[in-house]
């Protein structure tokens, strides 16, 4: 349960980000969410709304779009989506893979009115 | 309305200070371990057995991690290792900003390795990179056979699982080579250790010998 920590982090990188543009109102933050990210979505909405935020924030939505999970096979090469644990390669069944995708939390741009 | 690309991990502030302690650790040598795993999963145990050896031929010092009390670092300061602790109030977990402060505090100069006992909990610490250089996990064989699976995250987040109070498998129903399999499933590279009493003697020397094999892998990969 890391999602309060989360947030501060969220907000401070956002604010970082619109220093030099000229923003009178943040109106959304679009997340991306990795289904291997360790975080309940819904806890993290509820972290977002509690959180107090600063004048250019207050009221922005928080858009948030899962990933999936995308693994590329060591062996094989062949890269391919997974639902569940354990990872097997679909094409040769070696379970040696790399995350692609689907492990970390992004943040990929905002919304605003100027 | 505008739309302003920020394209940032949400974990870049902590990847960032991570990054910086993993320069700190290199310029000075310190060779750095961060050991996670639930309450009670016998971390501070698992320590307490393996430092009188390896402080025979290592200078380390002991970061402990926990909501309240310095219970932790006394018990490690009992076998003559050096301890800090990091009392997180209500905090899930370390961050890398947390370990430069208190790092600063272990003499440094006069430091081989570093061990991190992070605060316990399977699911949140896995997320916070310290800058470590290796990571072990440590489950307990009365958790359940089926634990590696339950918390899959945390089995491919390390470079190791330590199963530990090995000798209550039989009255706990556990078969640990089940569970050292189900870990491998989850994570085929990962290794697997094993720690316990063996009559009245704690066993750990596999973990021993890992983590020196580790160490001495390091130094020679700086070498090169």
């Amino acid at each position: 349960m890391h999602e309060t920590a989360l947030m501060e982090n969220l907000i401070r990188i956002a604010e970082k980000a619109i220093k030099n543009h000229p923003v009178k109102q943040v109106t959304a933050i679009r997340l991306s969410v990795g289904k291997l990210a360790n975080v309940m979505i819904d806890a993290l909405e509820f972290a977002y709304d509690a959180y107090p935020k600063s004048d250019p924030f207050k009221g922005a939505k928080l858009i948030i779009c899962e990933t999936p999970i995308l693994a590329k096979c060591e062996t094989c090469g062949k890269e391919y989506p997974v639902k569940q644990f354990p990872f097997v390669c679909p094409v040769c069944q070696s379970r040696y893979y790399t995350i692609l995708q689907g492990d970390d939390i992004y943040i990929e741009s905002l919304d605003y009115e100027t | 309305m505008e739309n302003l690309k920020i394209e940032a991990d949400i974990f870049s502030l902590n990847n960032q200070a991570a990054q910086k302690n993993r320069d700190t650790f290199q310029q000075h040598g310190v060779f750095v371990i961060n050991i996670m795993g639930s309450p009670g999963a016998g971390k501070t145990t698992l320590l307490e057995h393996i430092l009188p050896q390896l402080k025979q031929s290592h200078r380390i010092a002991v970061i402990e991690g926990d909501l309240a009390t310095e219970n932790d670092a006394c018990r490690i300061r009992q076998t003559g290792v050096p301890a800090v602790q990091i009392n997180t109030g209500g905090g899930c977990h370390l961050d890398a900003t947390m370990i430069a402060a208190q790092f600063s505090k272990l003499h440094p100069d006069k430091l081989d390795l570093l061990i991190i006992e992070n605060v316990g909990n399977l699911v949140c610490p896995i997320s916070f990179d310290l800058g470590e250089d290796l990571r072990m996990v440590i489950l307990s064989i009365p958790e359940g056979e089926d634990k590696p699976l339950k918390y899959p995250s945390a089995i491919l987040g390390t470079d190791a699982v330590v199963l530990t109070k090995t000798d209550l498998a039989p009255f706990v129903d556990v078969n640990p080579k089940t569970m050292a399999n189900h870990s491998m499933t989850i994570h085929p590279k990962v290794t697997v250790l094993y720690a316990g009493k063996e009559g009245n003697v704690y066993n750990a020397a596999g973990v021993i010998a890992y983590i020196r094999d580790k160490m001495e892998a390091k130094k020679q990969s700086n070498k090169v």
